[in-house]
């Protein structure tokens, strides 16, 4: 912070202590991600569990390979055709993890989002289980919507076949994320035998990739049936939904009812519940008035993902005293700043690093 | 306020985001926001869907929240490239108070303000349940409708009393699946808590009715001075009358009266219920799922393929209408079973029935005659479980009705006894079946696939259970007369006798 000895330069570029915090902030953030496309391409256990991993690879490949399929498909170029047929089957996924640069950090966030979801999902189905979430979801539009979003969600959990295609139900800016790497990826994977410029497949893959994209309907994907659920339903209604949703691990489901109870984007929300910590998770359950029974049941659920499950058992007990303590005063000042636009927050973080 | 609309709001975007088109009530929010015809939305959250849809070059469909002044609106936008255009489409507008806190929230409900309000907000489904309902019984006044409860056993429906050219707006409205307003009410559980309805319809995806989102106005607060009441949350919302003894005797006679083998023989109380739980759960979920399969929700889908799950919807519809039944069956055979002892306006439920019925009827133009609106016949009786009697007469009399026939629904009051009479043209009922037709799963070897033979069965005997009968007159071939026969209002006993 401003100390009185601060150079012209310190003040040029901001105070100096800050211009400390910005750099490591960014260094951090970059590190970061470099970790995780490190340990994405080579897992070892930390962010990433094994489960967890096997779930996001699943996802990304069998989503890249629906894509790369639908590239194939659209090419109907003859040569082009006959040389998009000369490479392996699927190529993109196999191709992505040799070139695991190509993964944006919005992309890999998203799809490390997308298998922390279906990886707690995949729990859900136990023999026998009382759905209670059907039962009272009557036969209305919410209901229609479940159904739906029911039928989506199981394709996320279905067997982890990495060679196979899964449908890349993504929302707009991860498939069109999505599609340009495949298209990339295919473009290299022609041009090896002719140089780096292929001039021919080029544009031919360009106008297919085009094409794909215009049909892309990001509304039939888990995330916007989960907020068309939500829309489906009052406040008192969400409010009496939410626990059942928790119960029966529909985490994605959960956070739709928290972005139309809170105006808390789902994204974020999501983002909240598997990233976002203690804190975050605590007051998320409090601002939907979720009993502490549930709570703990959501804190044992995630715990495969948030690397707690070694210490366990302490874990449970902080969570369980900190969530007794946390009022709703204090649930609603994390959700003021969850609030504040991503970019104004990005700055103020630079601005004061503590808050 | 608004539902899930079946015509969408519209509007045309070049590809520089400047608006070429738009239906009045966006052009309407542009011009609010400071906004010009052709230009580019002035409606932040609107204006950066538009700009992400034209960079990315693909679809989108997602909620989006306009703020405004009063309350912000929120909806589901679907934007599509359409040639050089983009094509904007508006759906399930809703609107969106600002949040309130919280803590504020809660100390709201804790120091209970003299904060009553006159109007309120109400959701049914398509069986016009409410559903859905956001209410505290300490700011609406007095006892606030549950979840399920059936809207006719909280509101009582009045006649326009100015007899303007709609007395009932609302059943009108429903038959039509169309919007109303002006529909006078009062509670059931006090007729001096008098209501104004205003209702919009709500249609799903497909354009299916799903049943109305409306307002409740108090209409009794001009001249009566509203306080706050104490919330009676475990109260019900009408008190039933107080049973005297005879209706003890009478549940008593009426079991002992039954010649029929016990339920429990072939359908025990435990078994029943298991079934109901057991079968309730997985039939609605196929339903929905085979709906959401056949309207396409989750991706384009062979037709014929489409068409399979459509007749799964049906099939299992049949199947949860079945399971409705024997829950009913189960309900009427239980030996403390007693029907609600209230005053019901035979008239009303008769109109209502047909209501329900028009629809249908009029898929194969019968024509129901239903009671005039300025008829009145009180009698003694469950206003729910009459207007299930009805349904199920009415809905026999449209099943074997020919087409092109009429259905008449006739008032009687005579004796201390109240009348239904609900006649057909048609094919008729061979006298010695006149009593078979009541029996248990009894269709008369009907194979349509359609009932489960248990409508007049249960009919009967919730008809005896209110002291009344269910009686046919009919031949083969001449129509068929269904009289249900309840005690009158006006006979001034207090309770069901034995029947």
């Amino acid at each position: 912070m401003a100390n009185g000895k601060e150079t012209g330069a310190d003040r040029a570029a901001g105070t100096g202590g800050n211009d400390h915090a910005r750099l490591a902030r960014r260094l951090a953030d970059e590190l970061r991600h470099r970790a995780d496309l490190a340990l994405f391409a080579d897992p070892a256990p930390a962010r990433w569990t094994d489960a967890f991993l096997a779930e996001t690879r699943f996802h990304l490949a069998g989503t890249m390979n629906a894509v790369e399929m639908a590239i194939r498909l659209e090419v109907s170029e003859g040569d082009i055709e006959v040389r998009l047929s000369g490479l392996p089957q699927p190529y993109c996924s196999p191709a992505l993890e040799r070139n695991i640069d190509l993964l944006t950090p919005e992309l890999l966030a998203h799809y490390r989002l997308r298998g922390a979801l279906a990886m707690v999902q995949r729990d859900r189905n136990e023999p026998g289980r009382e759905d209670a979430l059907s039962s009272a979801s009557g036969e209305g539009p919410f209901a229609h919507a479940l159904a739906a979003l029911g039928l989506a969600e199981q394709r996320w959990t279905g067997p982890m076949l990495f060679d196979a295609p899964l449908r890349p139900d993504l929302p707009a800016e991860a498939f069109c994320e999505l599609a340009w790497t495949a298209a990339a990826l295919l473009i290299r994977g022609l041009a090896l035998g002719r140089g780096p410029h292929d001039r021919d497949a080029m544009p031919v893959v360009i106008q297919a990739v085009e094409r794909i994209i215009s049909r892309h309907d990001e509304g039939s994907g888990p995330f916007a049936l989960a907020q068309r659920c939500a829309r489906a339903l009052t406040s008192g209604e969400r409010r009496r939904i939410a626990p059942l949703a928790l119960a029966e691990r529909r985490l994605l489901l959960f956070c739709a009812l928290v972005e139309a109870e809170t105006a808390l984007p789902i994204g974020q929300a999501v983002d909240a519940l598997v990233e976002g910590g203690d804190t975050a998770r605590r007051a998320m359950l409090k601002l939907m008035g979720i009993e502490e029974a549930l709570a703990v049941q959501v804190f044992e659920m995630l715990t495969p993902l948030t690397g707690t499950l070694a210490a366990q058992d302490m874990a449970l007990m902080r969570f369980v005293a900190e969530y007794r303590d946390t009022d709703q005063v204090e649930a609603e000042a994390w959700l003021a700043r969850m609030l504040v636009p991503a970019a104004l927050a990005a700055k103020l973080a630079i601005i004061d690093p503590t808050s | 306020m608004s539902g899930i609309d079946a015509t969408p709001v519209t509007a045309l975007v070049d590809r520089n985001g400047c608006i070429l088109r738009a239906d009045d009530r966006l052009m309407a929010l542009q011009i609010e926001a400071g906004g010009q015809p052709n230009a580019p939305f002035a409606l932040p959250a609107l204006a950066a869907l538009v700009r992400l849809a034209l960079r990315l070059g693909t679809p989108l469909s997602r909620p989006v929240d306009l703020a405004r002044d009063s309350a912000d609106i929120s909806l589901w936008a679907q934007l599509r490239p359409d040639g050089d255009a983009l094509l904007i489409s508006l759906f399930d507008w809703q609107e969106r108070r600002p949040r309130l806190p919280m803590s504020r929230a809660a100390m709201l409900e804790a120091t209970a303000e003299t904060l009553v309000i006159t109007g309120w907000d109400w959701q049914v489904d398509d069986q016009m349940r409410f559903c859905n309902l956001d209410l505290n019984a300490t700011h609406v006044g007095h006892a606030v409708p549950q979840d399920g409860e059936t809207f006719t056993a909280f509101f009582a429906l009045n006649d326009s009393a100015q007899g303007g050219p709609r007395a009932m707006p609302m059943i009108e409205a429903l038959v039509r699946h169309m919007n109303f307003e002006g529909q006078l009410a009062h509670l059931r559980g006090d007729d001096k808590l008098r209501y104004v309805l205003s209702g919009t319809a709500l249609f799903d995806r497909s354009g299916r009715f799903s049943g109305y989102r409306g307002h409740a106005e108090r209409e009794d607060v001009a001249t009566e001075a509203l306080t706050p009441v104490a919330p009676s949350t475990a109260a019900p919302v009408y008190p039933p009358i107080t049973p005297p003894s005879s209706i003890e005797n009478s549940t008593a006679s009426l079991a002992a009266d039954m010649s029929e083998p016990n339920p429990s023989e072939f359908l025990g109380p435990a078994l029943s219920r298991r079934l109901d739980t057991a079968l309730r759960q997985p039939i609605t979920r196929i339903i929905a799922n085979a709906g959401t399969i056949s309207e396409r929700i989750t991706g384009p889908l062979r037709q014929d393929y489409a068409d399979y799950a459509g007749d799964i919807a049906a099939a299992g519809r049949h199947l949860l209408a079945l399971v409705d039944d024997l829950a009913d069956l189960q309900a009427v055979e239980e030996p403390d079973f007693v029907p609600t002892n209230e005053e019901v306006d035979l008239s009303e439920l008769a109109r209502r029935a047909a209501g329900l019925l028009t629809i249908r009827a009029e898929a194969r133009r019968i024509s129901i005659q239903a009671p005039a609106a300025d008829e009145r016949v009180m009698a003694r009786a469950d206003y729910r479980r009459v207007l299930q009697i009805l349904v199920n007469l009415v809905g026999n009399a449209v099943r074997h009705s020919p087409a092109e026939s009429t259905i008449w629904i006739r008032l009687d009051e005579v004796n201390g006894r109240a009348r239904v009479i609900v006649a057909d043209q048609g094919g008729g009922i061979d006298p010695e079946n006149h009593e078979r037709i009541f029996e248990r799963f009894e269709r008369l070897g009907n194979t349509d696939g359609d009932g489960s033979g248990l409508g007049l069965y249960i009919s009967r005997r919730l008809a005896r259970a209110m002291s009344g009968e269910v009686t046919i007159e009919s031949a083969l071939g001449r129509g068929a007369r269904f009289t249900l026969d309840l005690p009158s209002w006006s006979a001034g006993q207090n309770g069901y006798q034995a029947g």
